[in-house]
């Protein structure tokens, strides 16, 4: 089975809920594995490009700096 | 003369009396509406570059005033005075004293991103707003911006842990625009969260009040960040 990484962020733990739940349903639908990344940090939201819009970009490798391990825990 | 669309005017420039002597010539009676010309004699040539070394604002040279943007703003449901076409347009000629005049509205912006989504041009008018809100701090035409305090109080979370905690920014945000930490609005919202909320979520977010979130693998990652930003912004306008 194929896997694949998931970053829940903050919305989908909260606001986001629904897109979290929908996304599992497909997830299951297409027959994959999602992990969640571990120690990710803040994407930044809409904040960070009104500070500089680069943050934005830069902000993404480090919640690709932790990959999932085989144990990690799927709520 | 009657002057039908007095309201697309500016008041002070109707001249309207009784009796009224323009020049010397006495224009009373009929003829007492006068409008008052418009002289533009202070373009800005070097505004539109100006504004396109800010960021978001590099596109504002492809605009073609379709007005798009205007018609999609959320911002202009609410108030017609929010044109953000008309803004490019005076960014463009560089007629900063008409945009000056709009200076306590330009900064109500919701980045709602209609505008750069609908946009032909890939203007990005959203990007053009900022833009010229940070001009006009960075000017001292207007104090920083409660928009601006809340995403700079953002950032400083995120490049000291990595993340951010809600109630803190909140708090912070309050603090450093002088508002009060308990407001009525506030309350009725954390009492509706509060409602629905499972048991282990509550239970985290106490925690989070007491242990500011991290992000463990973040070591200097902040200050790398924040050091960018800076020479960025040194190199993009001194």
């Amino acid at each position: 089975m194929a896997k694949v990484a998931y970053y829940p962020g903050c919305a989908l733990e909260g606001s986001g809920g629904p897109y979290d739940r929908s996304t599992r349903q497909l997830v299951k639908a297409l027959g994959l594995e999602m992990e969640n990344l571990r120690d990710y940090n803040c994407c930044g939201a809409m904040e960070v490009k009104n500070v500089h819009p680069m943050l934005q970009t830069y902000l993404r490798p480090g919640t690709w700096r932790s990959p999932p391990s085989r144990w990690a825990w799927i709520p | 003369m009657a002057i039908h669309e007095k309201s697309l005017i500016e008041a002070e420039r109707l001249l309207e009396h009784d009796s009224l002597v323009v020049d010397g010539v006495d224009v009373s009676g009929h003829w007492n509406t006068m409008i008052t010309p418009r002289t533009i004699k202070d373009y800005d040539d070097d505004f539109e570059a100006k504004i396109q070394s800010y960021a978001g604002g590099e596109n504002v040279h492809r605009c073609w005033q379709c007005g798009s943007c205007t018609n999609s703003c959320t911002m202009y449901a609410q108030n017609v005075q929010f044109n953000p076409r008309y803004w490019i347009y005076l960014t463009r000629l560089g007629l900063t004293d008409e945009l000056i005049k709009d200076k306590d509205i330009i900064w109500q912006c919701v980045s709602c991103n209609k505008c750069t989504n609908i946009c032909p041009k890939d203007v990005k008018p959203e990007g053009v707003m900022k833009a010229l809100s940070h001009w006009m701090e960075e000017e001292g035409i207007t104090e920083k911006s409660p928009s601006r305090i809340f995403d700079e109080e953002f950032a400083d979370q995120i490049y000291a842990h990595g993340r951010i905690e809600d109630s803190k920014v909140l708090k912070n945000f309050f603090k450093k625009t002088g508002q009060p930490l308990v407001q009525g609005w506030l309350v009725e919202f954390s009492k509706r969260m509060m409602k629905g909320l499972p048991v282990a979520h509550g239970m985290r977010m106490g925690l989070n009040l007491v242990f500011t979130p991290k992000t463990k693998s973040w070591g200097k990652t902040g200050e790398v960040l924040q050091a960018y930003v800076r020479e960025q912004k040194e190199a993009a306008h001194g």
